[in-house]
């Protein structure tokens, strides 16, 4: 976990909370991946995980990426928040990425990025969480940022790509 | 520690690779010399630094593979290298490409087959495995979106995957390139059997 970092970039399976009023948590070059973005408006308190793959029974998990899955990131962050002072009645939840990257060449249920989304639905409702903003599926990366201060959540795509000048 | 496996993919990749761009050269009519190989293991989450970082735009040239063991080859190039592999592959002066279009999309996915398929038959050759590769997918993204397509499978059970790159020089158009190997692991455990059996 990281904290306290004015901008906290979180890797594949890495996750984070923080309090730092002036703080943004980042997931970069999000393609199938989510992340799964929590706020609490009223203690100011941002969490957000890089999930990486939908369930823990299907692999394996390592200490330098804890947070890959999406049945362990989830209660990782939210627990991590509640600790910290943000009330679960207050906490706005956001789901950004799950991408399908490969349009045509994969059968549906090699399909990470749908497989991703629907264990993301599954772990928020099964907390009684809702879903605030979610931008998810498609076949485009995603950066995704989260202000603190303001709980805004910024969304941005690859830009049309050209050759380096 | 020795790790078990760094020996056999190192020289298979080696053979692999010296493979591909002799294909490559056919392909071109020029001649591609290998400059630099090299193999290492790094961490997943890492890969995408190489090319600027996770949001930095880059070309991505995906294969699966199948037939003994299964697995995925992805090549990944920053643009400007996959912009001077299309003038290469299209005959165009070099810094003629700018733009990659439908064209250029398809001179890279039929690089892709070429390296695909001696570099895969080079490996099959030293192993006595059957090894095919699928018809390419090219993609351009984000670095770390592209990189998904593979990272999911090798983080399933590790957090770390071999590397190989291989620099290159091509006469005429003077590019240097990274070419990209990264399998999986059901793939490494095959081939490391395949040549302790051999």
């Amino acid at each position: 976990m990281v904290t306290g970092v004015i901008e906290t970039t979180l890797s594949l399976g890495e996750w984070a909370v923080t309090n730092e009023r002036e703080g943004v948590l980042t997931c970069l070059g999000l393609g199938s991946c989510v992340a799964f973005i929590a706020y609490d408006p009223v203690a100011r308190i941002g969490g957000m995980a890089h999930m990486v793959l939908p369930d823990s029974t299907q692999g394996r998990s390592t200490p330098r990426s804890e947070a890959k899955f999406v049945d362990v990131a989830v209660p990782l962050v939210l627990n991590e928040m509640l600790s910290l002072g943000a009330q679960k009645t207050r906490l706005q939840v956001s789901l950004v990425g799950g991408a399908k990257m490969l349009p045509n060449s994969r059968p549906e249920a090699m399909n990470i990025g749908a497989r991703n989304i629907a264990a993301a639905h599954a772990a928020i409702e099964a907390r009684g969480l809702r879903v605030r903003v979610e931008d998810l599926g498609g076949t485009q990366g995603r950066t995704v940022r989260l202000q603190v201060r303001t709980g805004e959540v910024l969304i941005s795509t690859a830009r049309v790509l050209r050759a380096a000048a | 520690m020795v790790d078990p496996l760094l020996g056999p993919w190192a020289d298979l990749v080696n053979i692999g690779t010296r493979k591909a761009m002799a294909g490559l050269s056919q392909m071109i009519g020029s001649d591609i010399d290998v400059t630099s190989l090299t193999l290492r293991r790094v961490p997943v989450a890492e890969i995408s630094n190489l090319f600027g970082g996770p949001d930095t735009e880059a070309v991505g040239i995906y294969l699966t593979v199948s037939g003994s063991a299964d697995g995925h080859l992805m090549l990944m190039y920053e643009p400007k290298i996959a912009c001077a592999f299309i003038d290469m592959l299209m005959g165009e002066a070099p810094n003629t490409t700018k733009v990659i279009d439908g064209m250029g999309r398809s001179a890279l996915g039929e690089m892709g087959n070429i390296i695909g398929a001696f570099f895969l038959s080079a490996i099959a050759d030293a192993t006595g495995l059957s090894l095919s590769p699928s018809p390419p997918t090219v993609m351009t993204d984000m670095a770390g979106a592209l990189l998904d397509v593979v990272s999911a499978d090798i983080l399933l059970t590790a957090d770390e995957t071999y590397l190989a790159e291989a620099t290159f020089l091509t006469q005429g158009h003077d590019i240097s390139g990274v070419f990209m190997v990264m399998p999986t692991e059901e793939l490494l455990d095959a081939l490391l059997n395949a040549t302790k059996a051999a």
